[in-house]
């Protein structure tokens, strides 16, 4: 874990994301090529869920880290969703453009966020296996326009991206970021929310030890 | 002799053995090898093999669960019983019955999410959990294949290339083909259904309705025809009326030995050519196959699934568990733990160190641990348990499984929150399971019963690896490599003692299983071996005095031309399959009742000589191993000889390694763990 260098005009802040959508839409790819840039042409299902941390600069003094829950798309796990969920301050909702019925189980995601989640939660539907389509243009089963659309009506962050080429991966988790609150609340606010539906507690508790660099 | 019995104080026919240990060769009978099992009436088996029951009395004299980190084989037997009493007419009883004399070491009380009795909020969990999938109704596709039943449909009732008698340590290898789907769905079908039946064993699981859950090999097109003849014939033999010992258990071909493990609602069932496997064996590797399914969704959910609905697909179900299935597949057959009852492997470590660590676990124990484990590549180093809870072998070997037979969690740094049933711990709910690989191969494994325990638990390892690095335990440096490891650990061939008993005993290979606290302690296997010629090679399993069967080396066609193409093979499969042959010798009903204490066997090395060679004069001693276990109260001891090494030798050999295992109980051993 990399933390800033502590100076004045230094913000530190520390986000929960959590990854949601049906099964083999390459959640974990996404995670993997955000936090290690690599990519596992066959990579097994996740059971339960996993969690990573990546730490990125928003710019020369503003630095968010994400505590990234990869959850695992199987249905036996559903029921365990909210509790990845619950305190999150953002969300990544993946389908496969290849795979029409996986934007369906998205979108059953977002609803179900926006109705069970931290109400500011900022959401962000990404269609990934970018790179079939682009080798394929007949395997596309989504339409970029339709995903666009969607999103756009449901107040979400939207990208197409391919964890395999890379495309869009970075793009997609700095957007999230740049749309979180940090101006309104700043890493302090955040930490001040954490007792109702913020940060997670333990998550605050390391924001703060950076704070009291400042 | 007097050596003999300071290592056995307490065995009271000690004396017999020393006298066993000393007489000729000839004294031991020569035991035919056991390429196939004798059971040949299908009808009339009984509930389990023999030999079962004959390891559950000798094994529960030595039981003490409570002190153990796990229970031995003796529960497990008596559990494997109550699993097998419920009767294949449909009846939904399959939960393990707990005897009451273990109850206090098996049953937790610990809260899981338990749909059973109680647990509000675990009931909504798991209905939650799987409502969706429950309700939704699909019809498609069922017995699709009963259509298609032929006779030819039978799995491996005369394919060429079941003979694989050849087996021995200098011979093919005895792995068990990993799974090579993509090969299978490129080829055309017929190609496909002959490289189906060319495998040297399959594993299905079915529901009770004929549909498919799970295959080893194949696709959907080949495997289910076959699961309809598979429950065909298991179906013919479980009338409404009839009792467990009368369901199918196990039945053979020349060449192919079949096991069902009938769980309603799900049938298991196994082939096997490889030789030496008996109804047990498989018995036992099919009843993992089965934990491993209640492990993913737990007995309730299972039930229920098919209470609703008789032909549910339970494969939405378990989804994603399919790579952790075919691994234990693949491991299973040739693992020395899973082998001698599940043991646990414990990683030899100074006691002073383990010590560190098990005072480490519990002073930093997080408020709603349950179990604590750290461990190494498929080895125990250190664990923390309530004091009236053990850790039962079965469920550790599905653990290991799952941590260093599959890729999923493998990946350094990457923490993991786990829902996983313990099935012999409760096959009624879930616990939480944190994982995390703190550096190449050494994982902290936390397990709770709070689903929201995720950061107690991380803080706990946090503490713990940090503990450790400043013990001087793992190095401080970041990442992998040799020396970032558990000092004096893992490296066991640097650990002084494993190179000796090796190197000057005349001993190849050995393993030494602690009856009482099933665990095992054996050093690293000694290396992959060259293969020494591409031709398949004709071995005699020569078994004592020359004494053959005939089946054994009868319709030799040499090995499967797949293998003919390796130069390297896995070894760990053979000493196996040395093992299990051994063990087979000592459990085998002819001899269980008199001198079932000790085997020995003769393994020839390969020579020039065609199969049919079985009666061909012995050859020379100095291309001769000697195999031996040796049964005691507390121990059962497997060794390998060297090449020319006489079974005099071995004797004195085995009487080293035990003197050896004594002086290092403490570090080959993990005796209780830390409890709290």
């Amino acid at each position: 874990m990399s933390h800033p260098r502590s100076s004045t005009s230094q913000r530190f802040a520390q986000f929960k994301l959590v990854l949601l959508g049906e099964s083999a839409v390459g959640k974990s790819s996404l995670v993997l090529r955000f936090v290690k840039d690599q990519f596992d042409d066959y990579r097994e299902s996740t059971i339960g869920a996993a969690f990573l941390t990546q730490t990125i600069a928003l710019d020369e003094s503003t630095t968010v880290k994400f505590e990234i829950w990869d959850t695992a798309g199987q249905e036996r796990y559903k029921s365990l969703a909210p509790m990845y969920y619950r305190n999150a301050n953002c969300a990544v909702v993946v389908y496969d453009i290849t795979q029409a019925a996986s934007l369906d189980k998205a979108k059953a995601w977002v609803k179900e966020l926006q109705r069970q989640a931290n109400e500011n939660i900022v959401i962000a539907l990404a269609g990934n296996k970018l790179d079939l389509a682009t080798a394929q243009p007949s395997k596309r089963a989504v339409e970029t326009a339709e995903a666009e659309a969607y999103a756009r009506e449901a107040g979400l962050l939207f990208f197409e991206t391919s964890a395999k080429t890379a495309e869009n991966v970075q793009q997609l988790f700095t957007a999230i970021a740049r749309k979180l609150p940090l101006d309104q609340q700043g890493p302090r606010g955040l930490r001040q929310g954490a007792g109702g539906r913020g940060v997670d507690l333990k998550g605050g508790a390391a924001a703060q030890q950076q704070g009291c660099n400042c | 002799m007097s050596t003999r019995k300071d290592t056995n104080p307490k065995e009271n026919t000690s004396d017999r053995h020393s006298d066993l240990l000393t007489v000729s060769e000839d004294y031991f009978p020569p035991l035919p090898p056991r390429s196939l099992p004798a059971p040949q009436l299908p009808t009339h088996l009984p509930a389990r093999p023999p030999p079962l029951s004959h390891r559950a009395s000798t094994a529960s004299l030595a039981a003490k669960a409570t002190t153990a980190i796990s229970l031995p084989e003796g529960v497990y037997a008596q559990q494997q019983d109550g699993v097998s009493s419920g009767n294949a007419s449909g009846n939904v009883t399959t939960a393990p019955s707990f005897s009451e004399g273990d109850a206090g070491s098996i049953r937790s009380i610990a809260p899981t999410v338990s749909t059973a009795d109680g647990g509000e909020e675990g009931r909504e969990n798991l209905e939650m959990m799987l409502s969706e999938i429950l309700e939704e109704d699909r019809e498609d596709g069922i017995l699709a294949g009963l259509g298609t039943l032929r006779a030819s449909a039978l799995p491996r009732t005369t394919t060429e290339a079941d003979d694989y008698s050849d087996l021995d340590l200098d011979s093919d290898s005895e792995s068990v083909d990993s799974h090579s789907g993509d090969e299978e769905d490129a080829a055309p079908e017929e190609q496909r259904l002959h490289h189906f039946r060319s495998h040297r064993k399959h594993f299905f699981i079915l529901s009770a309705a004929g549909k498919p859950v799970f295959s080893f090999h194949g696709n959907d097109s080949i495997v289910i025809p076959h699961l309809g003849a598979i429950s065909a014939i298991i179906s013919s033999f479980s009338t409404p009326s009839s009792s467990t010992t009368d369901n199918l258990q196990s039945f053979a071909t020349p060449t192919t030995l079949f096991t069902v493990l009938s769980l309603p609602p799900l049938y298991l069932l196994a082939t096997s050519t490889l030789p030496y496997e008996t109804p047990y064996h498989l018995s036992a590797q099919l009843s993992l196959l089965h934990s491993q399914i209640l492990s993913t969704i737990t007995t309730p959910t299972l039930q229920s699934a098919f209470k609703n609905r008789f032909n549910f697909d339970l494969r939405r179900l378990i989804g994603g568990t399919e790579p952790i299935l075919r691994s234990l597949c693949t491991h299973l057959p040739s693992s020395t733990s899973h082998l001698l009852s599940n043991a646990l492997c414990i990683l030899h470590l100074r006691a002073s160190h383990r010590r560190i660590i098990h005072n480490m676990l519990i002073q930093y124990r997080a408020p709603s641990l349950l179990y604590g484990l750290i461990l190494a590549p498929h080895k125990l180093v250190a664990v923390c348990r309530p004091k009236r809870h053990s850790l039962h072998p079965s469920d550790l070997q599905l653990l290991f499984n799952l941590l260093y037979n599959t890729p999923t969690f493998a990946e350094v740094g990457t923490e993991h929150w786990v829902p996983l049933c313990l099935p012999k711990f409760n096959d009624k709910g879930f616990l939480h399971v944190y994982v995390c690989f703190f550096t190449e191969g050494l994982a902290c494994v936390l397990v709770s019963a709070d689903k929201e325990a995720f950061y107690q638990l991380r803080e706990m390892r946090e503490k713990l690896v940090e503990g450790m690095k400043k013990a001087g335990l793992v190095s401080k440096g970041g990442h992998a490599g040799k020396d970032m490891i558990i000092k004096a650990g893992i490296l066991e061939e640097k650990v002084k003692g494993y190179d000796n008993p090796v190197a000057t005993w005349g001993v190849r290979h050995w393993v030494v299983k602690e009856r009482g606290l099933v665990q095992i302690t054996m050093p690293r296997c000694p290396g992959r071996m060259k293969k020494k010629r591409p031709k398949p090679e004709a071995l005699s399993p020569g078994v004592d005095a020359g004494q053959i069967t005939p089946d054994a080396g009868s319709s030799s066609t040499g090995s499967n031309a797949a293998d003919n193409t390796d130069t390297e093979v896995d070894t760990s499969s053979r000493y196996t399959s040395i093992w299990r042959r051994l063990w087979t010798e000592v459990h085998t009903p002819p001899t269980s009742g008199v001198k079932g204490k000790i085997a020995f066997i003769t393994i020839d090395s390969p020579s020039e000589a065609l199969p049919e060679s079985s009666s061909q004069a012995p050859q020379s001693i100095s291309k001769q191993r000697q195999a031996l276990l040796h049964v005691t109260q507390p121990y059962e001891i497997y060794a390998i000889g060297r090449k020319g090494v006489t079974r005099d030798q071995m004797i004195r050999a085995v009487r080293e390694i035990v003197r050896w295992v004594k002086r290092e109980e403490e570090r080959v051993w993990v005796v209780g763990g830390a409890t709290f």
